[in-house]
């Protein structure tokens, strides 16, 4: 083997070192009530957000990330439906605070994926509801006057059939 | 958006849009009445597109009807799911029947949004009209300005044609009328929400075989043969046919080719229409029916032949020795096909698979399907928010 043999060699070395830091590089996640949460580089793939700012700032130290808007308790949750491939079931085991807030999450974070899931979810919750089951779900206050709602009820009568009690 | 979005939502809105696009529309009208916001939300264009992009393909058709109740004519549209059509015809179209108090013909559907004709025949001048109407939120446009043509027309087999499209440009429904005159054909069109026709271009004259176009791919579609000639009769005549075809992006008119059809028998009734999104052409021949279908829009080599039968097969009632034509109503994702009767109140579905012919009857015998259109539920919008 040759002088360029080696050069070569040695080249192919630096990458795989390489290679092996960027692999077990991890990511620490500093939560609204203060706590971090160490995470690999792969889960924060899906976070776009995370993913865009390390991509700016290039940087070979390990990276802290607050997240002013997201609780541990939520972060975990987000957690565990990440690990657990988007299992529809785990889905169904969620409150609705916590459907809602990891939506929130989702957005914030751009995690496309578990975007979906989530609004999906929701989507499917409020199906068939009353208009006071949805005011309470996303905690909207009604601003309508007595008559504007009486009449836009009137309006839409045939999609107050069938629906479901709350 | 509305000044109460601060107080009222926990959401932001571009959030609470990603949910509700995946919301069906009944229930969206009656989330309108949760508050102010949530009702400027269901009405925005922004979640109108994104729904659109969403709600599902090929699940639904809107089927004209004419109810010959108490020996009075009535026209009626149902938007009925392909799911329980088949299996009970009967009930479907029933319950989603809708009956206008207008003698309202249907120009076309485009993304969930109807086109509806209507004319005033006065003593020299008969007046047209369109309205939009959205059967799945159920809200319909006020009439659009008016069209004048002679009263005493007897341009045959119609002294005009109305076609109804969808510019993604620029984001319009637009309504398409085709003036026959003697030496060229007169375009012009009306934009759902503006206040006149506009006179687009004019092109050669050509026999139009169709009332109504076919929307597909961003051109509106009919058939139509050379003016010059042996006319539009004849040995020969399945050959002669083309596709007349208004580009609604780009203003402009061309013409598709046919498939290659084989020159047996006398071919009767062809017909053009959209399912699944690809142009179909059905027609009799002989004792035949067939239907073809272009796979890729304006690719000559893709129309394939999707069905072949003996008309004979399907029994069709004639109770009053009227002419026997068949009308396909919709073809599913596995390319069975359901057949209407012009003129009877039954269906057949030909399953492809089993290459089987199961038939259906109506309950009310008054009733007979017309026409059928791909029809998704939309929030698609009648009038200009």
């Amino acid at each position: 083997m040759g002088e360029r043999g080696e050069e070569w060699e040695a080249v192919m070395l630096r990458k795989a070192e390489e290679e092996e830091s960027k692999a077990v590089k991890k990511v620490k996640l500093v939560t609204s009530d203060g706590v971090t949460m160490e995470v690999e580089i792969s889960t924060v793939k899906e976070m776009e957000t995370i993913q865009a700012f390390m991509n700016a700032t290039d940087t070979d130290n390990s990276i802290i990330f607050p997240l002013p808007k997201v609780s541990s308790h939520i972060l975990s949750r987000i957690m565990e439906l990440m690990s657990g491939e988007y299992d529809q079931e785990l889905v169904k085991r969620l409150s609705h605070e916590e459907l809602k807030e990891i939506c929130m999450v989702a957005n914030y974070l751009n995690m496309k994926t578990l975007l979906h899931l989530t609004a999906s979810a929701i989507a499917n919750l409020i199906q068939n509801k009353s208009v006071e089951f949805v005011r309470h779900f996303f905690n909207i206050i009604n601003d309508f006057t007595p008559e504007e709602e009486v009449q836009l009820r009137k309006t839409h009568e045939w999609a107050f059939e069938g629906v479901d009690e709350d | 958006m509305s000044s109460s979005s601060q107080c009222s939502a926990v959401l932001p809105a571009e959030l609470m849009m990603e949910i509700l696009s995946r919301v069906p529309v009944k229930d969206l009208m009656r989330f309108r009445c949760t508050s102010k916001w949530m009702n400027h939300l269901i009405l925005d264009r922004a979640l109108v597109k994104l729904h659109l992009q969403r709600c599902s393909k090929n699940t639904n058709i809107l089927l004209t009807i004419v109810d010959y109740e108490n020996n009075k004519t009535m026209y009626c549209a149902a938007s009925c799911s392909l799911q329980s059509l088949p299996q009970n015809p009967s009930s479907t179209i029933d319950y989603n029947c809708h009956r206008f108090n207008h003698d309202y013909i249907v120009v076309g559907v485009c993304n969930g949004l109807v086109c509806l004709q209507d004319s005033h025949r006065g003593v020299d001048y008969q007046e047209l009209w369109v309205r939009f109407w959205n059967p799945s939120t159920r809200l319909m446009s006020e009439d659009s300005p008016r069209l004048r043509v002679p009263s005493n027309d007897n341009r045959y087999p119609y002294p005009f044609q109305f076609g109804f499209g969808y510019d993604d440009r620029s984001d319009t429904y637009q309504v398409v009328f085709l003036d026959n005159k003697s030496h060229k054909i007169e375009v012009s069109v009306h934009s759902l929400g503006d206040s006149c026709w506009r006179n687009i271009l004019s092109c050669d004259a050509l026999v139009i075989l169709s009332f109504s176009g076919a929307y597909v791919c961003g051109t509106i579609n009919w058939l139509a043969v050379p003016k010059s000639g042996s006319g539009y009769q004849g040995k020969n005549f399945i050959n002669k046919l083309k596709i007349f075809s208004y580009d609604v992006k780009n203003e402009k008119c061309n013409y598709l080719s046919m498939p290659d059809v084989p020159c047996e028998g006398f071919p009767d009734a062809p017909v053009i229409a959209v399912f699944k999104g690809c142009l179909c052409l059905s027609y009799r021949q002989g004792t035949r029916f067939l239907v073809w279908t272009m796979r890729e829009f304006g690719v000559a080599k893709s129309w394939t032949p999707l069905l072949n039968i003996n008309y004979k097969d399907l029994q069709i009632h004639v109770p009053y020795g009227m002419p026997i034509i068949p009308v396909v109503l919709c073809i599913s994702e596995n390319d069975n096909v359901l057949l209407g009767s012009y003129g009877t109140a039954e269906f057949f579905l030909y399953n492809k698979k089993d290459n089987r012919i199961d038939r259906y009857e109506l309950f009310n015998d008054n009733m007979f399907c017309c026409f059928s259109y791909d029809c998704v539920q939309s929030l698609v919008l009648p009038y200009r928010n």
